[in-house]
């Protein structure tokens, strides 16, 4: 377990990413740029995004002001949407690139299993890229030597070690990949959680893996994840990185908690009286979304429940074909499904919108909505990012029976089981 | 132990114009290097029915090609040394130019996905190329070496010169030409792809600004400035001495030659450093 010691030091790193790219990538255009600059005197297009540093519309702080630590033997999660900034940071943690402000200071080696299978040359057998592939991690030959036996066994794929890995198939590639980056023994180790390769034996070794390489020998990890409860079981520590920004460091529980409170506010949905202060564009403005379910008595939403998502908007401008696009996110930033509503020849005045969620369908969990407004069928106009948030209770009468289910859907499909009273032949 | 603490093994900060070059970091990896270098010649032959013996057919074949053309139609005089070897001595030089130029330019684009993944040191890939196509060279100059003794016992009069020495010299400064101008193209490439497109063209053009299928000394005056500012040419010209006792350069060329291949080679390190820094976040 954590001995005090601080491990990694990471100090206000930001990283900007230019949207245009700092140059705009061929010769002709630079070279355009130049001219008018240097011989038309025209202001230069870039020297503007320089100077408006924070609210330029090409540019992206990706990371912004990250300051934590990492103390040896902790076992840090670090969770966000897509776009939070969490690749960008694993980026500048694995050195691959350099944050644009801030430092990172560190000891000992840090391996990422994101990097699986790096490397790899079609070409050549396992056993040559056992040797390449733990080359680039920054192994030496001979501390290759002495696990290559463990690396192969692991891999199980021994009987091929000497075949081009051109002929594998893709579940035996990546399993003598992941059995590379397991042994890797780093001081850090970082796991992304996009891990999920090759079958479910292979992917319960992994975990195993991991869990021996934190708990018994006490190496720092990792664990980089857009769920919440993926990490809550499994790390002391909890990053929630939210548009490039840390927003709480603190244990699972905590953090997690404080995630779902922000959003259980917008679980009181806001109705707006009036088109102009209504958020929108010059089409369209949204009067409120509301979630209404068809309860037992209990009032309970769970995984039975029928769910009805409602919104109501004005239109601003007569003749508008209007369809709507929803889009169903778990909590943690994944898209379940969307859905496209039929269009409508609308005119100035409400409108009002509603999708049915049957039920049996959703799997518990929370949920995020977001409404997409397209006009003539093509053209967005308005996105209306997580405006509706709800949570779906597990079955309570199943509750204790099955046990954790796998899936972002639980449908409930037919599926009978019969039994035919034959004796066997 | 919390003084040790304090003791950080490594460091990350924000891109530096000029590149920071850790030695002992680079050592670490020199397995890597090795296996890189072993790669590029398994992966070059496996599945060719001849294998290694490209490595002699290649200079071969293009030596006959430029034999046909230079001797056969357009009489380039080569004065009493046999064409065939005067033309190989330029085309082992001139190929380990090319190829490794052409090999280290692609370095970003090739590695693209590999650099996104993981960290060592960059250099590492160029030198590998460098490497791997100095090993070629140096086949490839023993089978120089086999042709000129098959002249000698012909009784064709070849008496190497007192430049011999400088051969070793000569070999590493065109070893760091191909590099300097290699890492050049390479820092250009991963900005424009444009490079990519007009090196292959650029390369072929600077074959003919080189004396590698005719003595310097048969340039026309108007030219001979021109092709003379190419640092490769007072080191084919040096090689040639050496080989044959033939050809002329004096110790000002020579001296240009070096001194332009240091900058350009310095010159590639700097520039070569500095894109690596962000590379994954344009290519």
């Amino acid at each position: 377990m954590a001995t005090g010691n601080t491990i990694i030091e990471v100090h206000q790193v930001s990283k900007l990413y230019r949207l245009g790219s700092i140059s705009s990538g061929t010769l002709k255009k630079d070279v355009s740029r130049w001219w008018e600059v240097n011989v038309l005197k025209r202001p230069d297009p870039l020297q503007k995004i320089d100077e408006d540093e924070t609210g330029g519309k090409d540019i992206l702080w990706a990371l912004k002001d990250v300051t934590f630590s990492i103390k040896e033997g902790e076992v840090l999660g670090i969770i966000g949407k897509n776009g939070a900034g969490k690749s960008t940071l694993l980026k500048i943690l694995s050195r691959v690139t350099k944050p644009t402000k801030g430092y990172v200071k560190g000891k000992g080696r840090i391996a990422s299993l994101l990097e699986i299978g790096t490397g790899f040359h079609e070409e050549l057998t396992g056993r040559e890229n056992i040797y390449l592939n733990g080359n680039i991690l920054g192994l030496t030959r001979r501390q290759i030597d002495a696990k290559l036996d463990e690396i192969i066994d692991f891999s199980g794929v021994e009987n091929y070690i000497d075949t081009p890995v051109k002929r594998y198939s893709s579940g035996m590639y990546v399993r003598l990949a992941f059995s590379v980056a397991a042994h890797l023994d780093p001081d850090i180790l970082i796991v992304d959680e996009a891990l999920s390769v090759g079958d479910a034996e292979f992917q319960k070794k992994c975990m195993d893996k991991i869990h021996d390489v934190s708990s018994k020998q006490g190496k720092t990890i990792l664990l980089v994840s857009h769920s919440m409860q993926a990490v809550q079981g499994f790390c002391s520590r909890v990053l929630l990185l939210e548009k490039g920004r840390l927003k709480y460091d603190d244990i699972p529980d905590k953090v997690i908690h404080k995630y779902l409170h922000g959003l259980q506010k917008k679980k009181k949905p806001q109705v707006y009286t009036n088109p102009d202060q209504a958020p929108g564009d010059d089409n369209i403005r949204m009067k409120q979304v509301y979630l209404t379910a068809e309860t037992d008595s209990t009032g309970k939403i769970d995984v039975r429940t029928i769910l009805h998502i409602n919104f109501e908007c004005w239109s601003l401008v007569d003749d508008l074909t209007l369809s709507v696009g929803m889009y169903l996110f778990t909590v943690g930033g994944e898209c379940i499904f969307t859905v496209l509503s039929d269009s409508v020849k609308a005119s100035k005045g409400l409108i009002e919108g509603r999708c049915t969620i049957p039920g049996n369908f959703l799997t518990d969990g929370s949920y995020t909505v977001s409404l997409t407004f397209f006009k003539n069928i093509t053209e967005d106009i308005f996105y209306y990012e997580e405006c509706l948030y709800f949570d779906v209770n597990d079955d309570p009468d199943h509750m204790a029976w099955y046990g954790n289910w796998t899936g972002f859907v639980r449908p409930k499909l037919p599926f009978t089981l019969m039994v035919k009273n034959k004796a066997f032949v | 132990m919390p003084s040790e603490a304090k003791e950080w093994s490594w460091e990350i900060k924000p891109a530096t114009n000029i590149p920071h070059i850790n030695l002992k970091e680079l050592w670490r990896y020199k397995d890597l290097l090795v296996r890189l270098v072993k790669r590029d010649h398994v992966v070059s032959y496996r599945q060719t029915i001849l294998g290694p013996v490209w490595v002699f057919l290649e200079p071969l074949i293009a030596t006959y090609v430029y034999f046909l053309i230079f001797t056969g139609i357009m009489k380039v005089p080569t004065g009493n040394i046999p064409p065939a070897i005067f033309f190989l001595s330029g085309i082992v030089i001139w190929t380990y130019f090319s190829d490794t130029v052409t090999g280290i330019s692609y370095t970003f684009y090739q590695n693209a996905s590999i650099f996104g993944k993981v960290y060592f040191p960059r250099i590492i890939v160029p030198m590998s190329i460098a490497i791997s196509k100095m090993s070629r060279l140096g086949i490839q100059l023993l089978m120089l070496v086999a042709m000129y003794i098959f002249f000698v016992a012909k009784g064709v009069p070849l008496r190497p010169g007192i430049y011999m020495l400088l051969v070793p010299v000569l070999i590493l400064f065109t070893a760091l030409y191909s590099v300097g101008v290699g890492l050049i193209l390479a820092a250009m490439a991963a900005r424009y792809r444009d490079v990519q497109n007009l090196m292959m063209f650029v390369i072929r053009l600077l074959m003919f600004a080189t004396p590698v299928f005719y003595p310097y000394s048969l340039v026309d005056e108007k030219y001979r400035l021109l092709i003379g500012l190419n640092p490769l040419t007072p080191i084919l010209e040096a090689f040639r001495i050496a080989l044959f006792n033939s050809g002329s350069v004096s110790l000002v060329h020579m001296l240009y030659s070096a001194v332009s291949i240091i900058i350009t080679f310095i010159l590639g390190i700097i520039l070569f450093g500095r894109v690596e820094q962000n590379v994954v976040d344009t290519v």
